[in-house]
């Protein structure tokens, strides 16, 4: 049977599986039992990878078919300080799953993201998790929150970006109105914050991962990105999303009932 | 010369029939797709069968035992029932046969040739139930009229006939209304409970349940709707006619005869401009969905009145009553275009702005708005009632709700177009046809609502008419047995009918609410008990048994509406029998106004509810996924089974209630 190595963030955690990504994404979503909803979102880990940092064999050992034959769902190596360890080069796919355990995978680039005028939005997914509206672009801002020089800074950062429409560049004035966002007035405020304190690169907005508001509102796509590296995971576009992606994004944008 | 071409009425429903069959076969021969589509098509069809069986099955038992009971009555009017029952069973069946026949073909339509072609076959498909609606009641009440309308001692006959089309209404609209919104909540409920398994998966098996109950609601269920109400207003103005004075029918006729055959010639006139208005749709299906459908029921009412007036002159019928026709045609309007305001105009955007402040305000202004809007509908029923009584006395009642009733042919087409486009879209959907078709779909189905929103409350209006004249009916009929009766408010056991009948509708919205949440639990036992046992079915390597689910929900749904329909043919006859014609009087005249009020309240909160969440979706307020959207959710979801069950079960208990106080009125 395959052996998988992932590195969750939704929670931070590194994970061998026997399962596939699609089969993983479903476990971590739902759990095996069904009583569990939430969405995960994952990196398939290059099998190369080691650290001394993790008690890589044991769980590498551990993870074997159960004694009816059906596949090792997961093997813990780590929940605590692991996207750090694991360096950006050595991160395969990223993988996206639904509150119904729908998966869509996304696969990595080195190119720039396409560029984008004015303010951005950004939900930073691990190792934490607030939503930042800043002037700077992707890997600026993987730089500036990256960069030891600062008083408070990360050792690595996977984040998105949210879609603003015209607040990007008229906070105050442009209508927003098809922005799903729970206080578009505070949002306003910080974007507007920012237009006039130009020496400020960042401003939280919200200090919660909000996790069902995520896929909905992406605009360009992940990243993933410290002081040497950086990579963009790009977003399908909205044709694809309804085409190609139609199940995923059904799932991503469907609001439950009951 | 009316006596000889009566004839012509029956004939003229078996030419609306082979009307419909043409259709049929044209619609048969559009491409239907193959492989999943076909599937997926077949099996919402036979799923549909499936609830048809079972209906059939339980209602021949309890027409069976009806029909006994009136055997000892008459004879004839037993016969009658039975007759009026197959009718509407009949309608029902065909309308149910061919909309899931037409839905896949829209869909294909979409997807090959676009909207217009979409637009058409949809429309189409619908037509078939509303010329089979038509037809039948031409069929029916003019077959009866034929043999048993020389003489006013017979007519009664007749009523036999409006009871057998009650019953049948109260199993496919009660009934009915609790199947799809069980079904629809099952499958929801699924996607929650068995995670893993989104609400729209083919691998749910209340999927198809879903896709089932929007047929068996909005086209059986308003099917059978409307052909209650479309042959009670006839009969009931025969009734009328009966019963009147020569005095009063020298007032407004050449003769009584005249005023009987009325109802069924306007009725006639009212197929054949309803076809007229098909070929408007046909010939205008280049533009706007909503405005083609639009063009096709003005075009029919307008020639329906020109046309009335010349039956009127034939027939020697005073322009008072010509007048009628018009008060209750454009009453029936007027009606239309403030269920189309509440659901989809400035309140809608009320709620929807609400939102913002959360599920609260939603509810709160979804109510408010629900109760203001009866405000014009039951204006414009006392306008009516005022105008047509002075105009030609009760008979004046009796012939608005014709007027408004008579080009029923195109109003049941615009309304079973509704869940074509509907499943069309959920079929586009499942087999993945991509965003252009699914665009396509979305912008029929989003006329289907509005028309659906229009046509619940012209089948409030219209119900209330009809139960008005059969109001009126029952009154003469109980006058011509005790000269000194009548119905006075300052008599209290006028006044202790009033209020019993005012609980009743109140009781029955909240034994099918009820039945909604219960019939719902035993679908999702079902489903889960699938899931457990059937090895594969969670991976898509199995097909579910959707067949079973919708069984199973049949059987619920109609074990619930038990109890309401008991309510329904019991309740009249338990009251008159016990403290006689005046409290039953009362009772009608107090569940009349309490069933019109409820069913306006719930069909248009539940409307606007639904149209706020879909305003919002449409990315006002913050859109889809925002905390507006999440409060008008559950708006919607409190407002399904007020505008899919209980609402649309007020226009059946009141019709019912009131065609049985006719039925047993000689008695009395």
């Amino acid at each position: 049977m395959d052996q998988h190595l992932y590195l969750s963030l939704i929670p931070e955690a590194l994970i061998y599986s026997q399962l596939s990504p699609e089969r993983f994404g479903k476990y971590m979503a739902i759990g095996d039992k069904k009583l569990t909803r939430g969405p995960a979102i994952f990196f398939e880990v290059v099998p190369e990878f080691s650290s001394e940092n993790f008690q890589m064999d044991a769980a590498r050992a551990k993870c074997e078919p159960h004694p009816d034959g059906s596949s090792r769902r997961s093997s813990y190596v780590s929940v605590y300080n692991v996207l750090s360890n694991v360096p950006i080069d050595s991160l395969g796919k990223l993988y996206l799953t639904t509150k119904d355990g729908v998966t869509l995978e996304l696969a990595p680039t080195r190119e720039e993201p396409p560029a984008k005028q004015g303010f951005h939005l950004y939900q930073e997914i691990c190792p934490v998790f607030p939503k930042v509206a800043t002037p700077l672009g992707p890997k600026a801002f993987a730089l500036y929150v990256t960069n030891p020089a600062n008083p408070v800074f990360l050792p690595r950062v996977v984040f998105c970006d949210l879609r603003l429409n015209g607040m990007a560049t008229d906070p105050e004035k442009s209508s927003a109105s098809n922005l799903p966002y729970s206080d578009m007035n505070h949002l306003r405020e910080c974007l507007t914050s920012l237009k006039y304190k130009t020496d400020k690169m960042t401003k939280i907005v919200h200090r919660d991962l909000h996790k069902d508001l995520i896929y909905p509102v992406v605009e360009r796509g992940f990243y993933v990105g410290d002081q040497e590296d950086f990579v963009f995971y790009p977003f399908p576009s909205e044709d694809d999303l309804e085409g190609k992606y139609h199940r995923w994004w059904s799932s991503a944008t469907s609001v439950s009932r009951f | 010369m009316t006596e000889s071409i009566r004839i012509i009425v029956p004939f003229l429903g078996l030419f609306g029939l082979a009307c419909a069959w043409f259709i049929y076969t044209r619609i048969r021969r559009l491409p239907a797709g193959e492989g999943e589509i076909s599937d997926i098509a077949d099996q919402i069809h036979n799923g549909a069968m499936v609830f048809m069986k079972r209906e059939f099955k339980i209602l021949l038992v309890f027409a069976a035992l009806v029909g006994a009971i009136l055997w000892f009555k008459d004879h004839f009017e037993s016969m009658a029932f039975f007759l009026g029952a197959a009718s509407s069973g009949v309608a029902g069946f065909i309308g149910m046969y061919s909309a899931t026949k037409a839905n896949v073909r829209t869909t294909i339509a979409a997807y090959n040739k676009g909207a217009q072609e979409a637009l058409r076959t949809a429309f189409f498909g619908g037509t078939i139930m509303g010329l089979t609606v038509a037809s039948m009641g031409l069929i029916g009440v003019g077959g009866l009229f034929v043999f048993f309308g020389d003489s006013e001692h017979d007519i009664h006959i007749i009523h036999g006939f409006a009871m057998g089309a009650s019953l049948v209404a109260i199993f496919f609209r009660v009934g009915g209304g609790i199947f799809t919104k069980a079904a629809d909540v099952g499958a929801d409920l699924v996607g929650k409970l068995e995670s893993g398994i989104p609400e729209d998966d083919p691998r749910n098996p209340g999927v198809i349940a879903d896709n089932v109950g929007d047929n068996v609601g909005d086209v059986a269920g308003m099917g059978s709707d409307l052909f209650e109400s479309y042959c009670n207003a006839q009969i009931a103005s025969m009734a009328i006619a009966a019963t009147m004075t020569s005095g009063m029918v020298s007032e407004i006729a050449e003769s009584s005869y005249s005023l009987m055959f009325l109802p069924l010639a306007l009725t006639s006139s009212g197929l054949i401009c309803s076809l007229l208005g098909m070929i408007v749709v046909r010939v205008a299906a280049n533009m706007e969905p909503a405005k083609a459908l639009r063009s096709g029921t003005i075009s029919a009412t307008v020639i329906f009145i020109i046309v009335a007036y010349f039956v009127m002159q034939a027939l020697g019928v005073s322009n008072m009553v010509w007048m009628c026709v018009l008060a209750g045609s454009f009453g029936g309007t007027i009606i239309g275009l403030a269920t189309e305001y509440y659901t989809g105009g400035q309140p809608m955007r009320d709620i929807a702005k609400s939102s913002q402040t959360g599920v609260a305000t939603v509810m709160i202004s979804g109510l408010a708005t629900g109760m203001q809007s009866v405000v014009v509908p039951v204006l414009t029923v006392a306008g009516i009632l005022m105008l047509t009584s002075t105009l030609a006395g009760l008979y004046g009642v009796g012939i608005a709700a014709v007027g408004m009733l008579s080009t029923i042919g195109i109003t049941m087409s615009i309304d079973a177009y509704g869940p074509i486009a509907d499943n069309a879209g959920g079929i586009a959907e499942m087999a993945g046809l991509g965003k252009r078709t699914r665009d396509i779909t979305d912008s029929l189905d989003e006329v289907g609502n509005t028309t659906a929103a229009i046509g619940k409350g012209f089948a409030i209006g219209a119900a209330a008419l009809a139960s008005l004249a059969i109001i009126a009916a029952y009154v003469n009929v109980v006058r011509a047995k005790h000269e000194e009766f009548s119905l006075e408010l300052s008599d209290p056991t006028v006044l202790t009918g009033v209020f019993i009948g005012g609980i009743l509708p109140f009781l029955v919205s909240s034994i099918t609410m009820n039945a909604v949440g219960s019939a719902a639990a035993e679908m999702i036992e079902e489903i889960r008990r699938q899931f457990r046992e059937i090895p594969g079915l969670l991976d898509g390597n199995a097909k579910p048994d959707s067949a079973r689910c919708i069984d199973i929900a049949t059987e619920a749904a109609i074990r619930k509406m038990f109890l309401p329909a008991a309510i329904a043919v019991l309740s009249p006859v338990v009251v008159g029998l016990t403290f006689g014609p005046a409290t039953l009087g009362g009772m009608l005249v107090g569940a009349l106004l309490g069933c019109v009020l409820m069913a306006l309240l719930m069909a248009n909160a539940g409307g606007a509810w639904d149209n706020a969440k879909k305003y919002i979706e449409q990315g006002h307020f913050g859109g889809k996924n925002s905390p507006s959207h999440r409060a008008c959710v559950v708006g919607d979801t409190v407002g399904d089974p007020l505008k899919d069950t209980s609402g649309p079960s007020m226009n059946i208990l009141i019709n019912v209630m009131a065609i049985v106080a006719l039925v047993i009125a000689p008695l009395l």
